[in-house]
This record gives C-alpha cells, sequence and structure tokens, in this order.
C-alpha cells in the first residue's frame, strides 16, 4: 500500500483534489435545496433575460401555457409545487426527459431554446412577469 | 455568438501563422511520426463519431470521452503538438459529420478538447512521475468544465453551473476509466516497441 502511495503520488494528489473540488461543490446544492421551504418560485429565464416567474405553490391545478425560445416555442406544463417542460422541438430532448422538478436545485435547461427554468424557494410576496 | 466565432478565427488564425510555423520547422516528420499521426487521426475521428451515437453518460451531453483514448496516447507517444492538431481535426470532423459544426454542440466540442489537451500536456509536464490515469483524470474533468463554461456564455444563464459538480464527479469515472485503459495500451506497446 505505502509502495503504491509513493509511485503514484502525482494521480493520487490530482484525485483527491479533484474529487474534493466536486464534493466540496456538491455542498452548496445540498443546503440550497433543503433550505428555505416556504414556497417555490420558478424563474424562466430566455438567454439570461427572465421572461416570467410564477409562484408554484399558488398553483391549483394542472396547467400549460406555451413561451418562445430562441429557435422554437416551448410548452410548459406546472401544477402545485412543481414545473416541468412539456413540450420542446430541441433534439436532444434532456429538458422534457427531466419531467416535473420540484425542487431547488438542478435547474431545467433547454440549450436548443436557450431557456433555463430556476426554481427557488420563497413565496408571492414579490412575483415580477418580465 | 457572431462576434465570438469570428473572434476564435482570428485567433485561432493568428496562432497558426506566429506559433504553428517554427513549430512545424522543429518538429521531425519521420515517416513513423507520420504514419502514427494519420492511424491517430483517423482513429479518434472514429471514436468521436462512435460515442456520438451512444447514450449520454448519466446526464444530460455527457460522454465517456471515447475520443481520448487516441489522444492521450498520442501525446505519450508524440508529445503535445500531434496531440493537439489531432485532437482540433477530431472536433472539426466530427463536428461537421455531426452538422453541429459552429453550432452550440461544435463550440462546446472545441472548448472540451482544446482545455483537455492543454491541461494533460500542462500536468504531464508539470508531474513527471503522473501516470496516464492522472492525466486522463485532469483531462476529462477540464474537458467538462470547458464545455460547461459554454454552454454558460451560450445560454446566458449562469443555471447550469448546478450541473457542475455532479459532472465532475462523473468526469473523474470516466477519466478514470480511460486513463487505465491507455495506461494498459501504453505498458503494451512500450513491450512490443510501438
Amino acid at each position: 500500500m505505502k509502495e503504491f502511495a509513493k509511485k503514484h503520488k502525482a494521480d493520487l494528489i490530482i484525485f483527491g483534489c479533484v474529487l474534493a473540488l466536486s464534493l466540496g461543490g456538491l455542498i452548496p446544492f445540498f443546503i440550497y435545496r433543503n433550505s428555505n421551504r416556504n414556497g417555490l418560485i420558478a424563474s424562466i429565464y430566455r438567454q439570461g433575460e427572465l421572461l416570467l416567474k410564477i409562484d408554484l405553490a399558488e398553483e391549483k391545478e394542472e396547467r400549460t401555457f406555451e413561451i418562445l425560445g430562441t429557435k422554437s416555442k416551448m410548452v410548459i406544463a406546472t401544477k402545485r409545487n412543481a414545473i416541468k417542460v412539456a413540450h420542446s422541438d430541441c433534439p436532444t430532448q434532456y429538458c422534457v426527459h427531466m419531467d416535473y422538478v420540484s425542487s431547488p436545485g438542478l435547474p431545467i435547461v433547454c440549450a436548443y431554446n436557450g431557456v433555463s427554468i430556476v426554481l427557488e424557494g420563497g413565496d408571492s410576496s414579490s412575483i415580477v412577469v418580465g | 455568438m457572431n462576434w465570438l466565432g469570428g473572434l476564435l478565427i482570428v485567433a485561432a488564425t493568428l496562432f497558426t501563422v506566429f506559433a504553428l510555423t517554427p513549430l512545424l520547422n522543429s518538429f521531425s516528420f519521420t515517416n513513423k511520426k507520420i504514419a502514427r499521426f494519420g492511424v491517430f487521426a483517423s482513429l479518434s475521428i472514429a471514436l468521436g463519431i462512435a460515442e456520438s451515437f451512444l447514450p449520454d453518460f448519466l446526464l444530460p451531453g455527457m460522454k465517456i470521452g471515447l475520443p481520448n483514448l487516441a489522444i492521450l496516447i498520442l501525446l505519450y507517444l508524440n508529445g503535445f503538438f500531434p496531440a493537439l492538431v489531432v485532437s482540433l481535426v477530431r472536433v472539426v470532423v466530427v463536428t461537421l459529420l455531426r452538422g453541429s459544426f459552429l453550432a452550440m454542440g461544435g463550440w462546446m466540442s472545441l472548448a472540451g478538447a482544446l482545455a483537455s489537451i492543454l491541461a494533460m500536456a500542462i500536468i504531464k509536464k508539470a508531474f513527471k512521475s503522473a501516470t496516464p490515469v492522472g492525466v486522463s483524470l485532469i483531462g476529462s474533468v477540464f474537458h467538462v468544465s470547458a464545455q460547461i463554461a459554454v454552454a454558460v456564455a451560450y445560454i446566458g444563464s449562469a443555471a447550469i453551473l448546478y450541473y457542475l459538480p455532479f459532472m465532475g464527479l462523473l468526469a473523474i469515472v470516466s477519466g478514470l476509466a480511460v486513463g487505465l485503459v491507455d495506461a494498459r495500451i501504453l505498458k503494451i506497446l512500450s513491450r512490443i516497441g510501438n
């Protein structure tokens, strides 16, 4: 074991640094995900420009609406405390495959249309419709 | 992206003229090197195309990094310059064939390939005792980080950065896998006198 560590010292240093950085990056993700559970606000951005903010806690029933991405229309579906991309014309369909997202953390991103949906904890006291 | 594309093309042209010309003059083109160059260029292109047909590696847009299998071996056998050129040739050919040339996917591929080969060459030079496993690991992580940076610039939203730690962990796995395979291949090649 000692001989292995001595022989592969550089590799182990590289592995350790990279692993520490990746795991360290996860900490704020989990803290953010588990914090601020009062309500859920979805912010829809197109090329960094805020299009819409929706208080998902106020959604009473499932509904859909269209937004215009940079390349095509997208259909967004919302229900109580959850949002998803119901339809997009992007070739990879990653955004659609994510299905309903209901907690802050990983955003829904459609790179083809330049659209990202970011969820944040909060209430509707200051909703801004862009 | 037009201005960025234009800027990159100008930068690439200037780099080619001012940096590569003296390098080309100092590089000794033996038959063996030329043949190896061709073999590894076709190998990395074939691996790149094959990889594009594979499903994503757990996260959207995440690939194992199969072309790195060939590029890392060339880095060890022929050095930085041939590996860099093969890397660039691979990106251009594969993105042209897949239809993502000068599109977001193409820029992500280019950024990932450049960051990867530069990081691998620097680590190989800086850490003489680093094996192909460690070098591949760094290449894989820098590849993924550069791709996410381009995606953030392209989409104009920093939200994608949330994916970085997850993709970093997956890059560690794929980097280790590619590095272990390459270490074995390089051992065999050194035994048969490559």
